[in-house]
C-alpha cells in the first residue's frame, strides 16, 4: 500500500490522476483511495501534517510492505523543476533522517521544515510540513519506508507560485515520482518467510498447542522454508487430535519440530 | 565486505557526519575517498545509529558510514561469550561500531538498531583512557564487535594501535579478522604481545552466512602471509555451524588449513560451536533472514547453544581432528569439558 501526504489539492491532483484514485468520505480530510494507494489532504504546517498523518495512519496502521510517499513544492536555491529527494529535515534544532538506500539519480538535499512561508535566502530547501510527517509517521514507517520529494517552485518568494504552476510542475514529474516508488519499494524485505497458506495450515495444529508450542513450530517451519529452500511439507493435524494427553502432544510435536530441523 | 574488490564509490551511498570532527583529518580524508557519497552532517553520531526505526535487514543491502568522538567509555570488560585468554585484565574497545560484513549469525545485527558502521575519529582518547590498566598485563580486543582490519584502508585503526602496543610491555593485542587483509599491516614488524586471529569456516558456510567475506582461500592465503612474517598467529574456527554436512565441512577444513599453512608455526587454534544471548537470538529472529535464527536450540541461563551433548561431540570430533596437525597444547576449546 501506498501512503501519500500531501499539503495541497494543487500538489495532490496530477498524483489522484495518475493512480486513477476516488474521492473517499472518511475522516474530516479530503481523501482519496485506490487499489493500494491513499492520499490524504493535510493542509499546510507542521501541525496539520502531524494530525493527518497521525489520523490516517492510526486508522490503517501501515506494514512492512507499505510505503509513505510525502510530494510537494518548496523554495530552495536552484532551478526551478528540479525534483529533490530528501534525507535529512530539520526544524528548529531538530532533525530526522529517513534511510534512502535505493539507487535513484536525483539531487539530495537537506529540507528545513519552516513554520511561516520562508521570503529570504536560504541555503537549504524549505518546506512547511515534512517534519511533522516524518515525526507523526516514524510510529509506523522505518526510516527506509518514508520517501520526501520536493519539486523546487520557486527562490523563496512563495508569492508567485500559482496553483495551475504547481499542477504543471507535479504533472511533469510524475514518471520520476513513479520510478521513484518503485525504486524505494524494491529493496524491501519479505514480509514472512512463511506464506498466508502454511501460516494457516500451522493455525489448525496451534489451536491443540501452547503459545510457546507453537512459536517453536513456527520457527521450525521457517527453518525448514530458509534451510531447505522449499516450500513447505504437508503438516498432518491429525496426530495432534488423536492425541489426547498433554503428553503425547508435546512429545509428537518435538518429533515434528526434529524432522523440519534435521 | 572485501574492501578491496569494491570500489569505494559502491562502499557508501551516505557518509554522516558529526559537525564536531567535520574538520578532523580522518573526516577530510574519508570525504576524498568517498567523493560520490552523499554527505550529511549530524550532531550526535546515535542520532542516526541509535534511531529507534530502522529496518536491519533492509540496511545491510546499503550499508552507510557514520564518522563521530566517542566518549567514555572507552574500554568495555571483556564478555562471558568470549575467551579472555586467562587474563586479568580484559577489555574490548569499540573502535568502531558495527561491521562491514554481514554474517547472518552475528549478535550485532540482534545487538544494533543499525546495520551502519560508526567509525570514531578519536583513537588517542582510547590510548589514554587505556594507560592507567597498564601496570598489569592486559589483553585488549580491538576487533571484538567488528572487523577492524577490515575497515583499515579507512582509518588504519589496527595499524596505529601495533605501534601504541609496541612501547607497552605489559599490553597484549588480540586482532580478529575474517578480512585478507594483512596487506594493509604488512610493512610493520611483528610483535610477541600481538596475535592476529582470524576465523575461518568451510567455504560453503561462507557462501551461506558470512556475506561479504572474503573467501577462504583469500583469508588463508593472509595468514600465510602474516606467518611467513613472523606474526603470531591464531585460527578461529569459532563459530562452528552445526547442519547436515558438518562432518564433512568441517574436518576437510582443518585438512585444507593445513595443506596451505605450516602447522609448526601456528601459534593456536581455538574452536567454538555457536553459542549467542537469547535476547540478540529473539532480535535477529525478527530479521526474519537465516535459518540460523530458527534452529531448535537448547537455553540455557540466557545462552542459545546445541546443547551439552551436541557441542561436546562436535568439539571433540574438531580436536581430533586438529590433534592430527596440532599437540593439544595449542589447541583451545574452552568450551569442552575435559
Ligand atoms: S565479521 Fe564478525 S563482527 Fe563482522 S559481521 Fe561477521 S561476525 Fe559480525
Amino acid at each position: 500500500m501506498l501512503y501519500f501526504i500531501i499539503a495541497h489539492s494543487a500538489e495532490a491532483q496530477p498524483v489522484i490522476q495518475h493512480f486513477k484514485m476516488q474521492r473517499v468520505y472518511k475522516f474530516s480530510y479530503t481523501m482519496f483511495e485506490a487499489d493500494n494507494v491513499r492520499l490524504i489532504i493535510c493542509n499546510t504546517g507542521i501541525d496539520n501534517a502531524m494530525m493527518a498523518t497521525s489520523v490516517l495512519l492510526a486508522h490503517y496502521i501501515p506494514t512492512s510492505n507499505d510505503l509513505l510517499i510525502n510530494i510537494g513544492i518548496c523554495g530552495a536555491p536552484g532551478e526551478i523543476g528540479t525534483m529533490l529527494l530528501v534525507h535529512k529535515i530539520t526544524h528548529n534544532h531538530h532533525s530526522c533522517f529517513p534511510d534512502i538506500l535505493f539507487k535513484h539519480d536525483l539531487q539530495e538535499i537537506s529540507l528545513k521544515t519552516v513554520d511561516t512561508p520562508c521570503v529570504s535566502r536560504s541555503d537549504n530547501a524549505v518546506d512547511m510540513e515534512a517534519y511533522g510527517i516524518y515525526k507523526a509517521a516514524s510510529r509506523f514507517f522505518k526510516a527506509h519506508q518514508m520517501v520526501f520529494l520536493k519539486i523546487i517552485s520557486d527562490n523563496f518568494q512563495p508569492e508567485s507560485i500559482t496553483k495551475e504552476a504547481t499542477k504543471r510542475l507535479i504533472s511533469s514529474k510524475i514518471a520520476i515520482i513513479q520510478n521513484t516508488i518503485n525504486q524505494a519499494l524494491s529493496i524491501f524485505n519479505k514480509d514472512d518467510i512463511l506464506s498466508s497458506q502454511e501460516i494457516e495450515s500451522i493455525k489448525n495444529i496451534a489451536k491443540k498447542l501452547t503459545k510457546a508450542q507453537n512459536d517453536a513450530l513456527l520457527d521450525a517451519c521457517r527453518y525448514y522454508k530458509l534451510h531447505y529452500k522449499k516450500p513447505l511439507p504437508q503438516i498432518d493435524i491429525q496426530p495432534f487430535i488423536a492425541k489426547t494427553t498433554k503428553q503425547q502432544r508435546s512429545a509428537y510435536l518435538n518429533e515434528l519440530i526434529q524432522t523440519l530441523t534435521r | 565486505m572485501n574492501l578491496s574488490k569494491l570500489s569505494h564509490a559502491e562502499l557508501f551511498s551516505h557518509l554522516y557526519i558529526e559537525e564536531e570532527v567535520k574538520d578532523t583529518p580522518l573526516a577530510k580524508e574519508t570525504a576524498k575517498k568517498f567523493s560520490k557519497s552523499k554527505i550529511i552532517l549530524i550532531k550526535h553520531y546515535k542520532d542516526i545509529f541509535n534511531r529507534p526505526n530502522q529496518d536491519f535487514g533492509v540496511q545491510c543491502k546499503s550499508k552507510n558510514l557514520i564518522l563521530a568522538k566517542k566518549d567514555a567509555p572507552f574500554l568495555y570488560k571483556g564478555s562471558f561469550y568470549s575467551d579472555g585468554f586467562e587474563f586479568e585484565n580484559f577489555f574490548y574497545t569499540p573502535l568502531v561500531l558495527g561491521c562491514l560484513y554481514d554474517c547472518q549469525y552475528c549478535y550485532l545485527s540482534g545487538m544494533y538498531n543499525s546495520a551502519n558502521s560508526v567509525l570514531f575519529v578519536n583513537t588517542q582518547d582510547f590510548f589514554q583512557a587505556l594507560s592507567p590498566f597498564l601496570k598489569k598485563p592486559t589483553l585488549v580486543a580491538i576487533s571484538y564487535d567488528t572487523d577492524t582490519l577490515a575497515v583499515e584502508s579507512l582509518a588504519s585503526l589496527t595499524k596505529q594501535w601495533i605501534i601504541y602496543a609496541k612501547n607497552q610491555p605489559n599490553l597484549h593485542l588480540e586482532v580478529r579478522t575474517k578480512s585478507a587483509n594483512f596487506n594493509a599491516i604488512k610493512s610493520l614488524t611483528s610483535s610477541d604481545s600481538i596475535v592476529l586471529a582470524w576465523t575461518l569456516s568451510p567455504q560453503q558456510i561462507i557462501d551461506l552466512y558470512e556475506h561479504k567475506t572474503p573467501s577462504l582461500k583469500s583469508r588463508l592465503n593472509s595468514i600465510k602471509q602474516a606467518i611467513d612474517s613472523n606474526w603470531q598467529v591464531r585460527i578461529c574456527i569459532d563459530p562452528i555451524i552445526y547442519n547436515e554436512d558438518f562432518y564433512s565441512l568441517y574436518p576437510s577444513l582443518i585438512d585444507e588449513i593445513f595443506d596451505t599453512i605450516d602447522a609448526d608455526k601456528l601459534f593456536e587454534l581455538t574452536l567454538g560451536s555457536f553459542r549467542m544471548s537469547s535476547t540478540h537470538l529473539k532480535n535477529i529472529k525478527k530479521l526474519k533472514r537465516s535459518d540460523l535464527a530458527f534452529y531448535p536450540y537448547d537455553v540455557n541461563n540466557n545462552i542459545v547453544s546445541y546443547g551439552k551433548t551436541k557441542e561436546q561431540h562436535i568439539l571433540n570430533i574438531m580436536l581430533q581432528k586438529t590433534m592430527q596437525y596440532l599437540p593439544k597444547s595449542r589447541i583451545r576449546t574452552w568450551q569442552l569439558q575435559s
